[in-house]
This record gives structure tokens, C-alpha cells and sequence, in this order.
């Protein structure tokens, strides 16, 4: 039998009244998302100051550069990549509402044609 | 200041330990202030709450999707920090155990393999660290005495002597000297040592002293073995229950414990009481070293929060040792002239220092409530 990995999991874990697990789960994917935006904003943090104490860049030449043409375009890019990652399932049950309306609309329509050509 | 045996932390995983640190720093000046003005106003429709129970309180607080997320968010917290500081010990932990294998040892570590521990110990993971106190993989096993190290020093956010997380053991030692200054100590016990951060602490002041301490997990007591024997100090750790060890009647001069109380039990905390009177030979020394109650006393607020920790946090008796009779319990356990107070925090002990053993509270962390006595 395989050891049980309880090194993951404090027990016992009571849930809180009235809180959905789904929300429960959420909350905790939301700040473990966090957690990974502020280890990584620290780690391009680090790098700046190294590059920078290595004089091979300054800060203010990071907040004065403006890319131009191609690298804008790739930046623009990225920026909707990731806005379209963290919106998908907002746009998912949008796009699914919108499925059962036209469907209902479709059904309309088809008896529409059908009395119509009677 | 830190130690060898403590585990390392990457770039990331620093940056990870101290998001969590500042995500709870956060939460407790953020939040909290306000979460407090609608506890206070939920509250203020309701009768006046006494003793523990805030049953009614906490039914209309459930009703508000807000309180859910603050009782989440504060739990999720905890959860993370465990997590973060897992998963950095086990990419190190082969190097940490060999670490931990010391050849010529100053001290010992004896482990109890027919061990049970009490029921409030076994029952629930304390602080919601996996694995509790005492999970144990076996022989030459350290994980669980690291994760209460660098878990420790992360959770009390700097303000217990960092990553030597030691403050409570340097205090403890400076109400011995204020209070018993003629006492010289040659055999020490302190009860519920965990990784012998304040053992170490203690043991310091009395280098030609024998030190003892004992506690209930197995990995635990060997981290706090290789702990020592890094930082030099002489300490035998034994697996034992603090209610009823197996050292012979009046064996000690000095016994002393940081922070156990409140991980115990009402049964347990009387029991504890009554060996360390069995245990100190006549002229001894007891000292029981305690989170000191909030100085706004039984507040709504410290009533919510104290239910967190017990339902949410795994601390069942956190808001019962508060409400402990001690000194009394102390007289029941033979102890008469029971000192009750509060001892400034130092992180350096010393028989010259100022007074700083006073009847008020001057707020958790700045100092520590002791309950002493001779025998």
C-alpha cells in the first residue's frame, strides 16, 4: 500500500457554512495566482537591479523604452493572450448563453418556415 | 541571525515565503479593521455574548458572503505559507537529513517507538501544517522538525528573533533571573520543546547545566537534536508526554515551558502542572511561558478571532487557556507564592537587565505572560 501523502493536506478541514466549495477553490486558485505574479514581478525585480549594478542598463532606460513596429506588434500580442487566458471563462458561459438564444431563435424560425409554407 | 541546520530558501521560494508573510501583514491592517467595524455592528443587534460561546454571533456573520471570504482568504493563507515552505524543504531535504546525521554529539535524542501521542495532539493537525506535530517517516526523518522551523519563523513574521525564532526562550531565562536570581540550575527540563528553539535559547545561560526537553513527535525531536548540536549546545531531547514523563521524582532544578499550554488541554494543562511539581526537587523552579491574553481583553473582536483559530486554525484550546484559572491550578498542583505577569521581550537575557516583569500587559509580542513558582 502506498504511503499516504499527508504532507499535503492539514486534517481536519471544516468547511465553512454556506461557502460553495467552487468559491472555496476559487479564492484559493486566486491567490495562489497571486503568489506566483509577486514571485515573478520580484525575480524580473532582481534582474533589473543586477543589470542595472552591472551597468548594462539604467531603470529609466526601462521606463523610457516604447517599442515601435514589429516589437509593438508582438507586444500587443501578448497583451491579448493574456487577457483572453484570464477572461476565457467569462467568455465561455457568454458564448454559451448566447448558444441556447440563437438555438431557441432557430427553433423559431423553423416552425415560422414551416406555417408559413404550409 | 540564523542557524546551520535551518532550511534555504531560493530566490523564489524567499520571494514566495515572504508573499505569504506579507499577504497575512495585509490581510491584518487592511482588512481586519474593517472586518471588525461589521463584526462590531452585527453584534451590536445581538445580546451581550459571554463565556466562549458566540454562537449567535458567528450564525449571523456565516449569513454575510464577505465574512466567508475573510475566514477563506485567512485560512488560504495559512494553507499557502505550509505549502510554500514544503515544497522548498523537500527539494533540499536529502542534503538537510545528512546535515542532520551528526558523528560526535554533544547531546542525544531518544525516541520512544511504542510513542502514543495524547488525543488533542493526534486528533487534528495543529495550525493546519500538514502532518501535525508528530508525523514521522522514521529513522533519521527530520522533515516535520524543519517545516516547524522555517514555518515557525515565516508565521511569527520576524517578530519572535527571526530565523532564530527564539525571543520566548531568551524571556523565559530573564524572568528566572529576575525573579529567582539566586537560583543556579544543574539539571533543566523544558516541556514541549518542538525544534528546541527557546531549549537552545534557555540552555545558553547554563553551560555546565544538564538540559532535557521533551516533546511528542519523532522527526521533530531529531531536528531539534541536529539543531543543537549545529548551534554547540549540550540538550538530550526524549519522546515523552508532559502530563506524565518517565524522569524520577525531584530529578530537576529549573522546569520551564514556551508556549505548550495552549496546545493542550484543560485535563492536560492540570496534569502538566502536577509533574512539574513532581518532577523539581525542593527550592525548584517553574516557569510557563504564554501567549499573553489581547490587553482590550474579551472584546468581540478577540472573541471572532479567537474562533477562527479554534474552528479554522486547529487551535481547540487557544481561547480555553485563556480562560484558565492558572495561578489556581498551579496552588491545586502544591505550589504556593504563584508569580502572574507579564516579562518584557528580550532577545538577550541578563541578571543585570532593568525590571521587566510587570502585573500589565504591554501587548502580544512586546512581552510574554508568565505564570512561576518555587517549590
Amino acid at each position: 500500500m502506498a504511503e499516504k501523502d499527508i504532507t499535503r493536506l492539514a486534517t481536519p478541514r471544516r468547511a465553512i457554512p454556506d461557502e460553495s466549495p467552487e468559491v472555496g477553490r476559487l479564492s484559493a486558485m486566486v491567490l495562489a495566482l497571486l503568489g506566483e505574479l509577486t514571485v515573478t514581478r520580484e525575480r524580473l525585480d532582481s534582474v533589473e537591479r543586477l543589470l542595472e549594478s552591472a551597468g548594462i542598463l539604467r531603470q529609466s532606460d526601462i521606463e523610457a523604452f516604447d517599442p515601435q513596429g514589429a516589437a509593438a506588434v508582438e507586444r500587443e500580442k501578448l497583451r491579448r493572450r493574456q487577457i483572453g487566458k484570464v477572461m476565457r471563462p467569462y467568455r465561455l458561459d457568454l458564448e454559451k448563453a448566447l448558444a441556447e438564444v440563437q438555438h431557441k431563435l432557430a427553433e423559431a424560425d423553423a416552425v415560422l418556415e414551416e406555417e408559413v409554407t404550409k | 541571525m540564523t542557524h546551520p541546520m535551518m532550511p534555504v530558501a531560493t530566490h523564489d521560494e524567499r520571494a514566495e515565503q515572504c508573499f505569504v508573510r506579507d499577504l497575512k501583514i495585509w490581510m491584518a491592517e487592511e482588512i481586519d479593521p474593517l472586518q471588525r467595524k461589521l463584526v462590531e455592528a452585527t453584534s451590536e443587534a445581538l445580546p451581550e455574548l459571554s463565556g466562549l460561546d458566540i454562537g449567535p454571533l458567528r450564525k449571523k456573520l456565516l449569513a454575510q458572503d464577505v465574512y466567508r471570504s475573510w475566514l477563506s482568504f485567512r485560512r488560504t493563507s495559512q494553507e499557502m505559507m505550509w505549502d510554500a515552505v514544503g515544497t522548498s524543504i523537500d527539494r533540499q531535504l536529502d542534503e538537510l537529513t545528512a546535515k542532520a546525521d551528526v558523528t560526535e554529539p554533544l547531546g542525544s535524542v531518544t525516541i520512544n517507538p511504542d510513542f502514543k501521542p495524547p488525543r488533542y495532539i493526534a486528533a487534528l493537525d495543529v495550525h493546519m501544517m500538514p502532518g501535525g506535530y508528530t508525523h514521522d517517516r522514521g529513522e533519521g526523518d527530520i522533515r516535520q522538525g524543519a517545516m516547524i522551523d522555517r514555518g515557525g519563523a515565516v508565521y511569527m513574521l520576524g517578530r519572535n528573533g527571526g530565523l532564530m525564532n527564539d525571543i520566548r526562550g531568551h524571556t523565559t531565562a530573564q524572568h528566572l533571573f529576575e525573579v529567582y536570581p539566586d537560583l543556579e540550575p544543574k539539571k533543566i527540563l523544558d516541556l514541549g520543546c518542538a525544534i528546541g528553539a527557546s531549549t537552545v535559547a534557555v540552555a545558553s545561560y547554563f553551560p555546565d547545566a544538564q538540559t532535557y526537553g521533551v516533546d511528542v513527535g519523532a522527526a521533530m525531536l531529531r531536528y531539534a537534536h541536529a539543531r543543537a548540536e549545529h548551534l554547540g549546545q549540550r540538550v538530550h531531547y526524549v519522546q515523552a508526554n508532559a502530563e506524565h514523563t518517565d524522569f524520577p521524582d525531584e530529578s530537576f532544578d529549573f522546569v520551564y515551558s514556551c508556549v505548550l499550554l495552549h496546545e493542550t488541554s484543560k485535563a492536560a494543562a492540570r496534569k502538566i502542572f502536577a509533574e512539574c511539581h513532581r518532577l523539581l526537587r525542593p527550592g525548584g523552579v517553574v516557569i510557563h511561558c504564554e501567549v499573553p491574553p489581547s490587553p482590550e481583553g474579551r472584546s468581540v473582536w478577540t472573541k471572532v478571532l479567537g474562533d477562527y483559530e479554534s474552528l479554522y486554525n486547529n487551535e481547540p484550546f487557544w481561547r480555553g487557556v485563556q480562560k484558565l484559572d492558572l495561578v489556581g491550578l498551579m496552588r491545586e498542583s502544591g505550589f504556593s507564592d504563584v508569580k502572574h505577569g507579564f516579562q518584557a521581550s528580550t532577545a538577550k537575557a541578563s541578571r543585570d537587565a532593568a525590571k521587566g516583569f510587570s502585573s500589565e500587559s504591554s501587548g502580544v509580542f512586546r512581552c510574554w505572560m508568565m505564570v512561576s513558582a518555587r517549590k
